[in-house]
């Protein structure tokens, strides 16, 4: 617990209405979207930079952790405060400071929603390409610190390639600002992207400037069905290998198609192994002939039919069934594993076999879905958490995925970030040499291990 | 009902992804964790789990929440985070009890059609004998609490006669070829009896036996929202049995959140068999059991409807009330957007939260404005009082009516 003098000061800081700790306060910032909850001391919801900046040195003068929290959609338990301490609630910092046209860059407060971002850009004929499934309700400032992904990384990456500049709160209260509105930045260390998905464990991001495009003039949507779930996947990898880049390329197995139809119908083949979802997007003449050579390569993939949407509204009915897949997922199981293994995209068949080989094997539902295009899947786990020795199974699957994944040459995560739940698998991507050296950079700018301590990685040896 | 601890499995079936964000009215205004329907489904968890308590805090956060029902049609999971809600809220008042006027308000004064009859008269006789002119330009309001005088603006306008008065001077048509009862709710009866009259007609045109037990009291959704489980359970009983002993077909509401209620007595009392299938808002009966038809006489007027969350959500009424309107001879009808969005109304919550209330309206008011209606249509007059307020403090000049009342101007 903190001292009443803490709180106190605390309360001098940001305003005594925006300081809470009451156990019911406390509650509402125990948990993010994972199953883990920890409580915190107190919860502060700053509104100006130098707000943050002085909690943070109150903070190390204490020996507090600070969290830095958004929207609270983490599904890797990023934002759990394990360690109690201040949970700062960044909510009210949410302005879009400026959408500038010259430039073609905004800058925003780390609390602004992603899709009411989109939705300003979009109005002004621009662009920010990266969409997590999440971001109806998560922050571009939990984006950037998690470095979030989303369908349409296959063509346009994640978000550590839009952000431009930065300005932060370090873990011992100075405010830094990295970057700015160039496009072209090579000037010392490439602090923007040490930032970027650094978890909250490094700085307090307090505003971004983030780089936009145009929007593109047209898209079109493509289903392509396949017997075989094998057949679906190597028509991914096909994809890829001539040279198509999709805007986004989902696969989706029999299973999952069987859930969204019977929450939401959209009319995805309850008769076939596998299905991808494409879509294409850029000039009006470009789209058209991408869509026909996709249509080739999945016909010389085996598919069995390939059905492209006339219009938007198909298109939207389409997409509607792939967004509601979470939904169905939340519907049949109790609890639901969301895991996010990614591995280079010509290995997109091998890991969809060794899925199906550690489903059979714990005997688990594992429903596959995935951004396959950039090669990340999303094997999802169907399951109940009451029930501990189905845990068990489900616990040892996901270490085997995961070693699939690395052993495939690929990565514990492609979106989600690490937090508490993937910790103990970073001596397998990185070994201890490789942990020792983020330790160091986390040792020398925060020498308290104030913020966000106890994720990513513990700072002992061999932990 | 279900008390807090027998719903512990309802409130563990929340994954925590966040969706209700989206589509909180409440969290959409204040941006923190507890405002959000995951945040008191959690709460309620811990409260029927013993971790947590009764608190002062506690209360005021299950005490933000609109009811609207807009996190339980978005969640995945389906979690009843209203049902949960108002569970928390009767262990709330079970354990903490009530403020004492409030108490008053729920127990005597609703309940009580006599009491009703004289404070309508009363409020209505405040607002045009000059008085209200008069304490409002006095500054005595803005002298007591700045915010008392914003919230009498919020009062509706009373009726100079209730509509149970007026009911005694009228003759209903006997015989037809549908009995209905047509439950009388406290806002027709006390503020806007026109729109009993026009229900009553626009039935009769359709050839409906319309009954009218005037016996009926407060549906009980007032009592609920409060947490008082007894005596809404007590009403349930009473307007239970007068509606099961008219023998109609039917049992018909004009109001979206008394029907919602009313739908689900069986919840309250034994005596409520059936319910569930035999309660029709007026504009679903119209539509799907007889097919409207309206007379000859144009309406003139740009019209906009708002769903009323209990009509839409609650009881699955959205397509009937447009095709209603749609029907009406000279009406144009346009669509606004996030029509099914709350005006933030919610019964008294205008009154307790009045900041917030209002700048959920404002964006109500926002997109109604940006389709320039003369006419808001609503089915549910506790939206109406409002959506009046909301018009009137953006200066808007359109005027908000039922849309069973629009259709009886054409007769």
């Amino acid at each position: 617990m903190i001292s009443s003098t803490v709180a106190e000061q605390l309360r001098r800081i940001a305003g005594k209405e925006n300081v809470f700790t009451e156990p019911e306060d406390l509650t509402c910032y125990s948990y993010d979207s994972t199953h883990l909850s920890a409580l915190p001391d107190v919860v502060v919801a700053p509104l100006t930079t130098a707000e943050i900046s002085e909690i943070v040195k109150l903070a190390n003068a204490e020996r507090i952790p600070v969290i830095p929290r958004g929207g609270g959609t983490c599904l890797s338990g990023g934002t759990i405060p394990t360690d109690g301490g201040i949970i700062l609630a960044l909510h009210r910092m949410n302005k879009i400071l400026e959408i500038d046209q010259d430039n073609l860059t905004a800058t925003v407060q780390p609390g602004v929603i992603t899709a009411t971002f989109h939705q300003a850009v979009e109005k002004e004929g621009l662009f920010y390409p990266p969409d997590p499934q999440s971001m109806l309700m998560s922050t571009i400032g939990g984006n950037v610190a998690e470095n979030a992904g989303g369908p349409r990384g296959v063509k346009y990456g994640v978000t550590k390639d839009y952000v431009l500049g930065l300005e932060v709160v370090t873990p011992t209260g100075g405010i830094l600002r990295v970057g700015g509105k160039t496009i072209k930045n090579v000037s010392g260390y490439d602090l923007m992207r040490l930032f970027a998905g650094s978890e909250g464990t490094l700085g307090i991001i307090t505003e971004i400037t983030v780089r936009l495009v145009p929007l593109p003039e047209a898209k079109r949507t493509l289903l392509a069905m396949f017997d075989t779930l094998d057949d679906a996947a190597a028509a991914v990898s096909s994809i890829i290998k001539h040279r198509i880049i999709p805007t986004t390329l989902e696969l989706m197995d029999h299973k999952i198609m069987e859930l969204i139809e019977s929450f939401k119908p959209v009319g995805f083949p309850m008769d076939v192994e596998g299905a991808i979802l494409i879509e294409v997007d850029g000039s009006e003449h470009d789209v058209n002939k991408q869509i026909d050579k996709v249509a080739e390569i999945c016909a010389a993939c085996r598919s069995r039919e390939v059905k492209v949407a006339k219009d938007q509204a198909e298109a939207a009915q389409l997409w509607a069934g792939r967004r509601s897949a979470f939904g169905a997922l939340c519907k049949s199981a109790r609890t639901v594993f969301v895991e996010d293994a990614t591995v280079p995209r010509s290995k997109v068949p091998d890991i969809v076999k060794r899925i199906q080989e550690i489903a059979r094997k714990y005997d688990l539902v594992i429903p596959i879905l995935g951004h396959t295009g950039d090669g990340n899947m999303h094997p999802n786990i169907l399951t109940d958490e009451r029930n501990a020795e189905e845990m068990k199974r489900v616990d040892a699957a996901i270490d085997e995925m995961f070693e699939a994944a690395l052993a495939l040459g690929g990565t514990l995560s492609g979106e989600h970030g690490i937090g508490l739940i993937k910790r103990k698998y970073m001596p397998w991507q990185f070994g201890e040499e490789g942990l020792d050296f983020m330790r160091s950079i986390k040792r020398s700018v925060d020498p308290n291990n104030i913020l966000n301590p106890g994720k990513m990685f513990l700072m002992e040896k061999g932990e | 009902m279900k008390t807090l601890k027998q719903m512990r499995e309802e409130s563990e079936k929340c994954l925590r992804c966040g969706l209700c964000q989206i589509v909180c009215p409440i969290y959409n205004v204040l941006g923190s964790e507890p405002a959000v329907a995951r945040a008191k489904v959690r709460l309620a968890r811990e409260l029927a789990g013993d971790v947590l308590k009764v608190t002062p805090r506690m209360r005021k956060i299950m005490s933000l929440c609109l009811n609207c029902k807009a996190c339980v049609a978005n969640c995945p999971s389906q979690v009843h985070t209203d049902k949960l809600v108002l569970a928390a809220r009767a262990q709330i008042k079970d354990e903490d009890g009530l403020p004492f006027l409030l108490g008053a308000a729920l127990k005597q004064f609703l309940p009580n059609n006599s009491l009703q009859g004289v404070a309508a008269k009363s409020a209505y006789l405040y607002q045009h004998l000059g008085l209200q002119q008069a304490v409002r330009g006095s500054g005595l309001l803005k002298a007591v609490s700045p915010d008392l005088a914003q919230k009498e603006g919020v009062m509706p306008e009373f009726a100079p006669r209730t509509f149970r008065a007026e009911l005694a001077n009228m003759t209903l048509k006997k015989g037809g070829k549908v009995k209905v009862a047509y439950y009388l709710s406290c806002m027709t009866n006390m503020v806007n009896p026109a729109l009993g009259k026009a229900v009553i007609e626009v039935l009769e045109r359709h050839g409906c036996e319309v009954v009218i037990p005037t016996d009926v009291q407060c549906c009980g959704t007032p009592q609920l929202a409060y947490g008082d489980v007894e005596t809404a359970e007590a009403l349930a009983r009473n307007n239970a049995r007068l509606l099961a002993a008219t023998g109609a077909d039917y049992i018909l509401t004009d109001c979206g959140t008394c029907g919602d209620t009313l739908r689900h007595y069986e919840e309250l009392t034994a005596d409520a068999a059936g319910f569930e299938q035999k309660v029709l808002d007026v504009s679903e009966f119209l539509v799907d059991k007889l097919g409207v038809k309206p007379g000859d006489k144009p309406v003139e007027a740009v019209v906009t409807y708002h769903d009323s969350c209990h009509l839409n959500r609650g009881q699955g009424v959205n397509r009937q009330p447009r095709e209603i309107l749609k029907a009406i001879p000279g009406l144009t009808f346009r669509e606004m957007a996030e029509a099914d969005r709350c005006c933030g109304g919610a019964g008294t919550f205008a009154i307790t939260n009045y900041d917030l209330s209002m700048a959920i309206l404002d964006r109500k008011v926002g997109n109604i404005k940006a389709v320039n209606p003369t006419i808001v249509a609503a089915g549910c007059p506790a939206c109406k009082m409002q959506l009046e307020h909301g018009l009137a403090r953006n200066n808007v000049g359109a005027t908000v009516a039922h849309p069973v009342e629009l259709l009886a101007k054409t007769y």
